[in-house]
């Protein structure tokens, strides 16, 4: 299929046209293999491991962690660390580390279609 | 009322989501507000300061607002949410209270007549049982909702969903029921003698019409008692978000 990176199941994974998203939800679900975590912390997180090259606003992470929500990736709850506030947490479920594995292998044969055609200089 | 009450409430006259989904998103984004001032504050920052980092750091776009909007507007989800969103007036509550009433009442004159005794269908027992998960879930989840200490108010709607999956079990096993009982109603015309046809038919209906009629009332009933609850659920969040709005202070 045209502008798509399949899966060997042939199941479209990475849709060209909508890179930007998947981009997104993957550097999400990516951050959540390594635990639950708060809003916040997902945004402070990103910006870290990626040295300030993934900043997100808060307010354009929410439809993201949502959508996610809602598609059975992630799952959110509300808990008390202890102190007076309580948090919202997210979680990766099990659809969501499948998902995850695909779309890292789907990623890396991206990047060496990507790197087919612009040359391996400076990789 | 919180600090960031006034980003907040921007953010709250532009979502356009049906209740009680609006107030879910907005308590959410409260909180992280709130984690975010905190981070800034450990930093170094005084407190306004931190405040004006935190509010630049929260950011919503009109394109994420309507983002978020097309995620939550949509689906099975976003119709429940619109219809446990009715938070009604006294009236509204009124007749909830006597449909309950009537349902249960209807029940009691169903299982109590001597037909059904002598005639009950074996489905009607996974719905008994259905009937049961369904009350014991709601007598735990008012606990929760109507109780004041320790409850919080972003746990309260969670596992409601399990009221409509009773109801629409309890649909499920009468349809089977019906599909059951009407297969050994022919098979049994082909292979007994004619003359028991009438038998055969009178106690068929018995059992069928009794089974549906308890597998409709367990459905409306749990349907009821989930729009009941997710309706007391959703003004506690609202008051919850005037609180921290200060709407009307």
């Amino acid at each position: 299929m045209k502008g798509m990176v399949q899966e060997p199941q042939g199941q479209p994974v990475l849709d060209i046209q909508s890179l930007s998203r998947t981009c997104n939800e993957t550097l999400i679900l990516a951050t959540l293999a390594s635990g639950p975590h708060h809003g916040y912390q997902l945004v402070l997180e990103l910006e870290q491991k990626s040295d300030g090259v993934f900043r997100f606003k808060h307010g354009t992470l929410y439809p993201i962690l949502h959508k996610l929500e809602k598609e059975g990736l992630i799952e959110g709850d509300w808990l008390d660390d202890g102190s007076k506030r309580k948090r919202k947490s997210y979680r990766l479920t099990t659809s969501g580390r499948q998902r995850l594995e695909a779309r890292r292998s789907a990623w890396s044969d991206f990047f060496d279609r990507f790197f087919n055609v612009v040359g391996e200089e400076g990789r | 009322m919180s600090r960031f009450a006034d980003v907040l409430n921007q953010v709250w006259d532009r979502l356009e989501i049906p209740e009680p989904s609006r107030t879910r998103i907005v308590l959410e984004m409260a909180s992280d507000l709130e984690d975010s001032y905190q981070y800034y504050l450990d930093q170094g920052h005084d407190e306004t300061e931190a405040m004006r980092l935190a509010k630049e750091a929260f950011g919503t776009s009109e394109e994420a607002l309507r983002h978020l909007t097309k995620v939550h507007a949509s689906g099975i989800g976003g119709m429940a949410d619109r219809v446990a969103g009715q938070v009604g007036h006294i009236g509204a509550g009124a007749l909830m209270l006597v449909l309950v009433v009537f349902e249960i009442w209807l029940a009691a004159v169903v299982l109590t007549e001597e037909a059904f005794r002598v005639y009950v269908s074996p489905f009607v027992w996974p719905i008994a049982g259905l009937a049961l998960l369904a009350f014991a879930f709601t007598i735990w989840k008012m606990v929760q909702i109507f109780s004041r200490s320790g409850r919080h108010i972003g746990r309260l709607r969670s596992g409601l969903g399990v009221l409509l999956f009773c109801s629409g079990a309890s649909l499920a096993v009468s349809m089977c029921g019906l599909f059951f009982h009407l297969q050994r109603f022919f098979r049994l015309n082909f292979e007994q003698a004619p003359e028991s046809l009438f038998m055969n038919f009178a106690g068929w209906m018995v059992s069928m019409s009794s089974m549906m009629t308890i597998g409709l009332l367990v459905a409306v009933l749990a349907a009821l008692v989930w729009f009941v609850l997710s309706s007391a659920v959703a003004r506690a969040e609202r008051r919850e978000m005037e609180t921290l709005l200060a709407v009307g202070s």
